[in-house]
């Protein structure tokens, strides 16, 4: 006997559930040890299966039916929405790529614009820190100077009201 | 698939697979409620028209999957190794079913799953194949070796039909 069993298991098996032993078969299992063994383990697991064969009521057919009922109803209400959902997805959507579609059409202007406020940020706040840099002590690096000194004051008194108001 | 052709079919395999999920959980409420999930999804799937056969296979196939999904999830129910004592004496003297099963429980989950579907559910083994997704060969091969373990400890355990004799 090996661990492929033996032919005949399945009718075996077929006659241990349905009671009816060919001659041929009956013979058989007398001398085989494969299939003298299905008969010993399928007698036990019969012992098995009434150890946990349940005595209390199963659940009830009709709640379970309703449930897949009520499941179906609400999988079908979620792929009605899903549409309305998208289209308030779209109606929200709308304003932006007008804003968009805008600033396509006028992109000249809004070029323009953006060329000219960034000259003017250059012109004020970078050139002369690189003045400064270049020649710290000179007349026209005064706004940067101002401006670092109320950010490094601002830092300085956050700093201190925090250890004295904690 | 209307109500009465559900009940029916409820009617005729709930019961089974009530205690194959039970021996698999080792816990009736949780049983019960995979039990419910099973037949949930098997009624979602839509698969009326298949043969008795296809359709029994795809709830237990089912009931499998969401025992398994169950522990993966660590909701472990606790083990219950139902170890034989030692100073167990000769075997009349003990209940033959409660030894048979603490024995039984000792296989590992397949080999006892293998076991119950073929001798208990009656499955043959191209329905175990798919039920447990293996081939049919392999089950074949599993069942053996299943039903040498469980003889052999039989037998260690003075249960086997010789030491009964």
């Amino acid at each position: 006997m090996t661990d492929r069993g033996c032919r005949h298991e399945e009718a075996v098996m077929q006659a241990l559930r349905s009671g009816q032993w060919s001659p041929e078969l009956r013979a058989h299992l007398a001398h085989c040890e494969s299939c003298a063994e299905i008969e010993q383990v399928s007698g036990l697991m019969g012992k098995v299966a009434e150890t946990w064969t349940a005595t209390d009521a199963a659940p009830d057919a009709r709640v379970i039916w309703l449930k897949a009922q009520l499941a179906e109803e609400q999988r079908r209400q979620r792929r009605a929405l899903r549409g309305v959902i998208l289209g308030q997805a779209a109606i929200k959507s709308v304003p932006a790529v007008a804003l968009a579609l805008l600033i396509l059409w006028i992109w000249p202007t809004v070029e323009a614009l953006t060329t000219r406020w960034l000259g003017w940020i250059q012109k004020v706040l970078f050139e002369p820190a690189f003045r400064m840099i270049e020649r710290p002590l000179a007349g026209d690096a005064w706004p940067v100077l101002v401006l670092a000194s109320l950010a490094l004051a601002v830092v300085f008194l956050r700093g201190y009201g925090r250890r004295v108001f904690r | 698939m209307d109500e009465t052709a559900f009940r029916s079919f409820y009617d005729r395999t709930a019961g089974a697979l009530r205690s194959y999920l039970r021996m698999l959980c080792r816990d009736a409420a949780l049983a019960d409620d995979l039990l419910q999930e099973s037949y949930l999804r098997w009624l979602r799937a839509k698969i009326s028209d298949a043969n008795e056969f296809q359709m029994k296979a795809y709830l237990y196939k089912t009931a499998v999957s969401l025992a398994r999904d169950h522990w993966r999830a660590g909701k472990r129910v606790r083990a219950c190794p139902e170890e034989i004592p030692p100073e167990s004496g000769p075997a009349d003297h003990l209940d033959l079913s409660y030894d048979v099963n603490g024995l039984f429980r000792k296989l590992d989950r397949r080999q006892q799953a293998l076991l119950w579907l073929a001798y208990v559910e009656g499955f043959r083994h191209r329905e175990i194949a798919e039920v447990m997704n293996v081939g049919e060969k392999s089950v074949r091969v599993m069942l053996s070796r299943a039903r040498k373990q469980l003889t052999g400890m039989l037998n260690q355990a003075g249960l086997g039909p010789k030491e009964r004799a």
